[in-house]
C-alpha cells in the first residue's frame, strides 16, 4: 500500500456524499415547490431520460423532482465507485476487490430490476 | 395521495422524525416512516414502501457523510458486509414471489424480541456497548492487540479514542445477507438487524456499529429503489417531501448523536426493536 494520508479517502467519500445530497436536495426543493405552485398533484411516470431532461429544463415540477430522486439514488453507487478508485490508487488491492465485487453485484441487481 | 401544501408539511415532519431517529440509531428509518405514512397520512402500502426505500438512501447518505468524516463509520468492514447484503438483496428479489412476507414478518418479530433484550443489557465482555465502558481504557491499552484489517478506531468526545477488532465475521456476513434479503421485501434498510449483529456478534462498539450500518444501508436500498421506481411506485411529490424532511432530521440527529452515550443508544435501540417486533406481528396477524 502507498503511504498516503490515511484520511484522504474519508474526505473523498464525505465530499461525494455531500455533493450528491446537495444536488438532489436542491433539485427536490425546487421541484416540490414548483409542483405545489403549478398544482401538479399527480406526476407522470417518465420512461425516457431525454423527455425527463427536456421537461426539467422547462422547469416542470414533476420532472425536476424526478431528476432529484434519481440523483439521490445514484449517490451511494457513486460512493462505491469512489472507494474502488481510492483503494486502487492506494494499491490496497484486497479492499479494491471488495469494492469491485459490490459494484458488480449492484450492476447485476440493477439489471435484474430493469427486467 | 395528493401533494397539497398541508400534506407536504406533514410529510416533511414525518421525514424529519425519521431522519433524527435514523441518525442516532443507525437505521435508515424505514421502520418509523412506513407506519407514519400508512396509518397517519393514508399512503397506500406499496407506495409507502417505495417512499421509505428512497428515504432510507437519504438518511444513509446524510449520516454516513458526517460519520465517515469523523472516522466513526468503518468503511472497510461496511464494504465487506455489503457483498453479503447485495447478494441477499438479489436473492430476495428473485425469491420474493415464492415467499410469504407475512410468515417472514412473524419469524423476524420472534427473533427481534430476544435481540432487544440482549441490546438492552449490552455486551458485557470488552464492554463495547458504551463508549464509556469501551474506551475509558487509554487507546494504548488496545494496541497490545494490533487491530485486524477490518478493525477500527475513532474519537469519542465523551471518553477519548476507542479501538476495536472485529470478531465472528462469518456471523456478521450471514446477518448482512438476511438484512439485504429483507430490505426489498419490507422496504426497510435492515439496520434493525445489522446494528445488533455488528455490536453483539462482531464486538463493534455500538456507536461504530450504528455508523457502519448507516454507511451500508444506502447501497442496500439502492437496488430495491430502482426496482420500485421502474414499477412506477415512487410518487415524486410525496417522496420529495419525505426526503427533504429526512435530510433536515438527519443533520439534527447527527448533532444530537455527539452528546448521546453508547449505553443510551443501546437502550433506545432495544426499545425500537420491541416496537418493530410488535408492528410486524400486528401487521402479520391483521393480514395487511
Amino acid at each position: 500500500m502507498r503511504n498516503t494520508d490515511p484520511h484522504r479517502l474519508d474526505h473523498w467519500v464525505h465530499r461525494t456524499l455531500l455533493v450528491g445530497l446537495t444536488v438532489s436536495g436542491v433539485l427536490l426543493a425546487v421541484g416540490l415547490t414548483t409542483m405545489l405552485a403549478q398544482g401538479h398533484e399527480h406526476a407522470p411516470q417518465y420512461e425516457s431520460f431525454p423527455t425527463l431532461l427536456r421537461d426539467a429544463a422547462r422547469l416542470r415540477g414533476s420532472a425536476v423532482t424526478t431528476l432529484g430522486l434519481l440523483a439521490l439514488m445514484m449517490t451511494p453507487i457513486l460512493r462505491v465507485v469512489v472507494l474502488l478508485a481510492g483503494w486502487a490508487v492506494e494499491r490496497d488491492w484486497r479492499f479494491a476487490g471488495v469494492a469491485l465485487a459490490v459494484f458488480v453485484l449492484l450492476c447485476v441487481s440493477l439489471t435484474l430490476g430493469a427486467h | 395521495m395528493e401533494v397539497t401544501p398541508v400534506n407536504a408539511l406533514l410529510l416533511l415532519a414525518a421525514g424529519g422524525v425519521t431522519g433524527v431517529l435514523g441518525a442516532i440509531l443507525g437505521t435508515g428509518g424505514g421502520v418509523f416512516l412506513i407506519p407514519l405514512l400508512v396509518m397517519v397520512l393514508g399512503v397506500p402500502m406499496h407506495e409507502a414502501v417505495a417512499t421509505s426505500i428512497v428515504s432510507v438512501i437519504a438518511t444513509s447518505s446524510a449520516v454516513a457523510s458526517t460519520n465517515v468524516e469523523r472516522g466513526i463509520a468503518n468503511m472497510r468492514l461496511g464494504m465487506t458486509l455489503e457483498i453479503a447484503t447485495a447478494l441477499g438483496a438479489i436473492a430476495g428479489g428473485l425469491t420474493a414471489a415464492v415467499l410469504a412476507p407475512r410468515s417472514l414478518e412473524v419469524l423476524f418479530a420472534l427473533v427481534l424480541v430476544p435481540t432487544a433484550l440482549l441490546m438492552w443489557r449490552g455486551r458485557t465482555e470488552k464492554s463495547a456497548d458504551s463508549a464509556a465502558d469501551d474506551a475509558t481504557k487509554p487507546a494504548t491499552s488496545s494496541s497490545s492487540n494490533s487491530p485486524s484489517p477490518l478493525g477500527g478506531s475513532y474519537f469519542d468526545p465523551a471518553v477519548g479514542r476507542v479501538s476495536y477488532n472485529v470478531e465472528r465475521l462469518p456471523a456478521g456476513l450471514a446477518v448482512a445477507f438476511v438484512a439485504g434479503n429483507l430490505s426489498g421485501l419490507l422496504g426497510i434498510g435492515g439496520g434493525v438487524f445489522k446494528v445488533p449483529a455488528l455490536h453483539l456478534l462482531c464486538g463493534v462498539p455500538v456507536k461504530a456499529a450504528a455508523a457502519t450500518s448507516n454507511f451500508m444501508i444506502g447501497v442496500t436500498a439502492v437496488a430495491s429503489a430502482f426496482l420500485y421506481y421502474g414499477n412506477g411506485m415512487v410518487m415524486p411529490g410525496v417522496t420529495a417531501a419525505a426526503v427533504l424532511g429526512v435530510l433536515a432530521g438527519s443533520a439534527l440527529g447527527s448533532v444530537l448523536n455527539r452528546s448521546i452515550g453508547g449505553r443510551a443508544v443501546s437502550r433506545l435501540f432495544a426499545v425500537l426493536l420491541l416496537l418493530v417486533a410488535a408492528q410486524m406481528l400486528a401487521r402479520a396477524l391483521q393480514g395487511k
